[in-house]
């Protein structure tokens, strides 16, 4: 008699459904348009999906606008709750330095690096629109073989900045905005 | 000289570069915009360097402001494809900190799309193939008028031929009648010479050409004819020929050339001989063409200063034809003719 499928030892269940899912369309959409290109899609959500966050802390904690040291805690808080380990390394007016051990995607994200644009968009775009500006540097990622991640979010302008940065401005809110 | 700085220089660059870039503000206002732009989006600029708005332009699943402040958000280039009816733009576009702290701006600019070039590459294949269609057309039409005026030349040549034979058996029929013997002479060495002129005619119409003449065959034939109507059967024309093709505006005046020497040895060479023999030969020498013409008779008349007279018309021939010819005596005469072997040569003024 088979073994019952039910009672089948194979790692799969919702989690590692919609990891491997995120796996396989990054990899596609870097394989079919380019990685520059999939980068540029997966920003589009990451910044949707910081600014879907950034109003949820505000409202959870009752705060129209978050300081500095609240704009850490919540790039550290976040990432802990969809399985990430981040933790704050430094922090002072000009930028915030993450650390991390573990990535929320899992080893899904090994050679995965446009997914990294979830973690600069929504950092990025939840810096901006709290502290007005933000640019954020990915220094190490797992996602490229590093073995942690080292992500620094600069607060102030440089118009030293290499052209290719990635900077993140404050949402322009329109009347409508407030409406929703 | 004019010194510019970077800024400027950049400027240039950017003004002419065939990727259409542009500067917008978050309702779609062009704030800058380079040449390619202005043709891709189909904007005016107007008097003050303002070339209007984006607004009829959209996304195919995004309204134009949605995607205008989701770019403007971030440095990241997001991929985009403005649409206006059947017009489309493949573009990217990123937000650009304003000066003064305002709302960010949106850079946009076109790339390469592979569809596009796809269809500009077929575009470019169908227009060539259509040109090479027209190309082959216009070649056969030519390959079949060239045919035509092939047919056309070598009825002339057969026409000619048959012409030049009546003139030549007219002027023998009157040589024949004439009644005096100065008078016979001179139509029968007429008719000769319009008869050599046949000759060429002839052979271009055998070998179904217009343009060139095999020499042995042109000798062969020229020797027959002159065997029938001016050669007594005392003396012997005799030929031995190599093949040699020649343009026929050689060929005319070298059948002349021929037909003078032959006739001229038939005349004088043997004056007082029971019998002789005339020896025409035609070889090739290197790149050029050597006709011999040797009789065993009894020599030529001599000119003036006691130097050999040439045959009447020969020194002219011989210079139409760019050859020389020279004269051999002993027992009997040969005249020795020499001339470049170019059957592409064609002559301004041919006979």
């Amino acid at each position: 008699m088979a073994e019952p499928v039910a009672d089948a030892q194979l790692s799969l269940d919702r989690d590692v459904f919609f990891r491997r899912l995120l796996r396989d369309l990054s990899g596609t959409l870097e394989g079919v348009v380019g990685i520059e290109a999939a980068e540029g899609y997966i920003s589009t959500v990451g910044g949707q999906v910081g600014l879907w966050i950034n109003q949820s802390y505000r409202e959870a904690l009752g705060k129209p606008k978050l300081d500095a040291e609240a704009v850490a805690a919540v790039c550290v808080d976040l990432k802990k709750r969809i399985g990430g380990d981040f933790h704050l390394i430094s922090a002072d007016e000009d930028k915030m330095v993450f650390g991390n051990n573990r990535c929320p995607f899992g080893e899904m994200v090994l050679g995965r690096t446009s997914l990294c644009m979830m973690t600069s968009n929504v950092f990025g775009r939840i810096s901006a629109d709290n502290l007005g500006y933000a640019r954020v540097e990915l220094d190490q990622t797992i996602a490229k073989g590093d073995p942690g991640c080292r992500v620094v979010v600069h607060l102030r302008p440089n118009d030293e900045a290499p052209p290719d940065a990635r900077e993140y401005y404050q949402y322009p809110h329109t009347p409508s905005d407030e409406d929703v | 000289m004019t010194t510019l700085n970077e800024a400027q220089i950049a400027d240039l660059a950017l003004s002419a570069h065939p990727m259409a870039t542009l500067v917008v503000d978050l309702d779609g206002a062009v704030l800058y915009s380079n040449a390619a732009a202005r043709n891709a989006f189909g904007l005016t600029q107007d008097g003050a360097g303002a070339a209007g708005s984006i607004e009829g332009w959209g996304l195919r699943r995004m309204p134009l402001p949605e995607l205008l402040r989701a770019a403007a958000i971030s440095s990241n280039w997001i991929p985009a494809i403005f649409y206006r009816g059947d017009e489309a733009v493949h573009a990217r576009a990123r937000g650009m900190r304003a000066k003064g702290g305002g709302a960010p701006l949106v850079l946009i600019t076109s790339v390469a799309d592979a569809t596009t070039q796809f269809q500009l590459h077929a575009k470019q294949i169908r227009e060539l193939n259509m040109q090479v269609a027209l190309y082959q057309k216009k070649s056969m039409e030519l390959e079949e008028s060239v045919a035509v005026s092939k047919v056309l030349e070598r009825e002339l040549v057969h026409r000619v031929k048959n012409n030049l034979a009546v003139v030549s058996a007219l002027l023998n029929q009157q040589a024949r009648s004439s009644g005096d013997e100065i008078v016979t002479d001179a139509l029968k060495s007429a008719a000769s010479r319009i008869k050599s002129i046949a000759v060429v005619h002839d052979v271009l119409d055998r070998n179904q050409q217009t343009e060139v003449v095999n020499v042995a065959d042109l000798v062969v034939q020229l020797a027959a004819g002159i065997r029938t109507t001016l050669c007594p059967p005392r003396i012997a024309l005799v030929t031995e020929t190599q093949m040699a093709v020649v343009h026929v505006d050689v060929a005319l005046p070298l059948a002349l050339l021929v037909n003078e020497l032959v006739t001229s040895a038939i005349t004088h060479a043997f004056v007082g001989r029971p019998r002789g023999r005339i020896l025409v030969t035609s070889a090739v020498e290197g790149t050029e063409v050597e006709i011999r013409v040797a009789d065993d008779g009894v020599g030529h008349p001599s000119g003036a200063k006691g130097a050999p007279r040439e045959p009447r018309l020969v020194a002219a021939l011989v210079d139409q034809i760019g050859g020389s010819i020279d004269r051999v005596t002993g027992d009997g005469t040969e005249w020795v003719l020499r001339f470049p072997s170019d059957p592409q040569r064609a002559y301004s003024s041919p006979m």
